[in-house]
């Protein structure tokens, strides 16, 4: 019995080192992706079928499904002159459409439902998650080519979110009433730093006090991250997560460089988990444990993997040009993805369309 | 566990793997992402998608280590002869 548990803790230690050698990211997982994004948007019915299921699970997915899609067609076509075209073509398709639900169903349209219980603490009532998704779509899209009407929505909406911000003793504003969020919150920096690059207006002073801000009353003291959300005046309601801290370093790039290295730094200590030439993130710290809710989804106990978190890691890591972690998240993808390569390009059976998106966006940003 | 019982035990995990993958269980992974299952009830969803995931798993880490320890234990009968042999009382 002896000798046959030593042949099986041999062959263990023998197999799990190699496994990796199986999952190797490829090179033209991009090209796929974007293939099977564009096969959904021009198969409108198909498009909606999908948005249609996970907006039955959170309709914010749908939102950011469009938003990622959107952020992941201005890389494209900055990187490659000959796609810009096809590329606007279809982020306007998507640009306007969110418009018109917006206009049409109200913008709690892209929320949860308890985003129309109660009242927002700060007046008029708006919510940053889609105000600044929305003019991040509009300032890369206008990045590739200036229009008017885009830049007066992107200026106006850019007016809506500094305004809403600076009456919050944090510089955030609210997504839902008297939540504010990283996410959301960092987006919006974003846009507002590609608006001023757009307009030659000057919000500085207010990133750079979100920043210090941010530093003294945003970060959970014992990991030093972000914490996820919070009231308008700053009392701390969810901790730091995988599935906001991520894409919140990824943005902060364009408003504090040092901050938001600091940040990835952080996140990938306290997250990121590595075996055997893989690795995968957590949703929580251990130092600072959450519950299990519809952001996080769910986590594989034991080895603590978070596919939420895991797929934006991938983001942060090609991000932040951390090769060795992309590669072994990478790795992980295509073990524990589920990879489905059909005629319409790529997707993961182990995602949706948002994590598609996500994907999508982490192929092709650049460091 | 003779080694015939390994290879059986590696052949049967990649069996109900073939046989899930046949089902279309793959689908159902999506219940990983949280999102809600095209066409079946969630929690057959729930359940499916959680068995494919274990036998895929299966597949993957421990029907090679079953394999390898028979490769393994084969190897030893051939160095130590005698081994896993019965002896007469």
């Amino acid at each position: 019995m002896g000798r046959r548990l030593l042949c099986l803790v041999l062959a263990t230690a023998v197999w799990l080192p190699l496994v990796h050698v199986l999952f190797r990211p490829r090179s033209a997982d991009s090209a796929s992706l974007v293939a099977y994004e564009r096969a959904q948007l021009d198969d409108p019915a198909r498009r909606d079928a999908e948005l249609g299921r996970i907006r039955a699970s959170n309709p914010e997915w749908d939102l950011m499904a469009r938003s990622f899609y959107v952020w992941s067609l201005a890389e494209l076509a900055s990187a490659n002159v000959g796609e810009r075209r096809r590329a606007l073509d279809a982020m306007d398709v998507v640009i306007d459409d969110t418009r018109r639900l917006e206009r049409e169903r109200g913008y709690t349209y892209f929320l949860l439902p308890y985003g129309q219980d109660g009242a927002y603490v700060v007046q008029p009532q708006a919510s940053q998650f889609l105000d600044g998704e929305l003019a991040l779509m509009l300032a890369v899209r206008a990045t590739l080519e200036r229009r008017d009407a885009d830049l007066a929505e992107l200026r106006s909406r850019v007016k809506r979110m500094t305004a809403r911000m600076e009456k919050s003793p944090v510089l955030s504003a609210e997504s839902y009433p008297n939540e504010c969020w990283t996410f959301c919150n960092t987006v919006a920096l974003a846009a507002i730093r590609l608006h001023d690059r757009l307009t030659g207006d000057d919000h500085s002073g207010l990133s750079r006090r979100w920043v210090e801000t941010a530093r003294k009353k945003l970060v959970h003291p014992e990991t030093g991250l972000l914490v996820s959300s919070y009231t308008v005046d700053g009392r701390t309601l969810d901790g730091p997560e995988g599935s906001t801290i991520w894409l919140s370093a990824h943005m902060l790039r364009l408003v504090d460089d040092t901050f938001a290295t600091e940040q990835f730094a952080l996140a990938k200590r306290a997250l990121v988990h590595r075996a055997f030439g893989f690795a995968w993130a957590g949703e929580w710290p251990t130092h600072a444990p959450g519950t299990r809710d519809v952001d996080s989804g769910p986590v594989i106990p034991i080895i603590d993997a978070s596919p939420s978190s895991s797929g934006f890691a991938i983001l942060a890591a090609r991000s932040f040009g951390d090769a060795e972690l992309s590669l072994e998240l990478g790795r992980t993808l295509a073990l524990a993805g589920f990879p489905v390569r059909d005629a319409a390009g790529l997707h993961y059976a182990a995602s949706n369309p948002v994590g598609d998106a996500v994907l999508l966006y982490a192929s092709v940003v650049k460091p | 566990m003779k080694v015939r019982r390994l290879l059986y035990r590696a052949l049967g995990i990649a069996v109900l793997f073939v046989l899930a993958h046949a089902l279309g269980w793959r689908a159902y992974l999506c219940v990983l992402s949280g999102a809600a299952p095209a066409s079946a009830h969630p929690t057959f969803a729930l359940v499916a998608g959680c068995a494919y995931l274990l036998l895929y798993f299966g597949v993957v880490l421990v029907a090679p280590v079953l394999v390898l320890a028979a490769g393994f234990e084969t190897a030893w009968r051939h160095v130590r002869p005698g081994y896993g042999v019965k002896k007469a009382p």
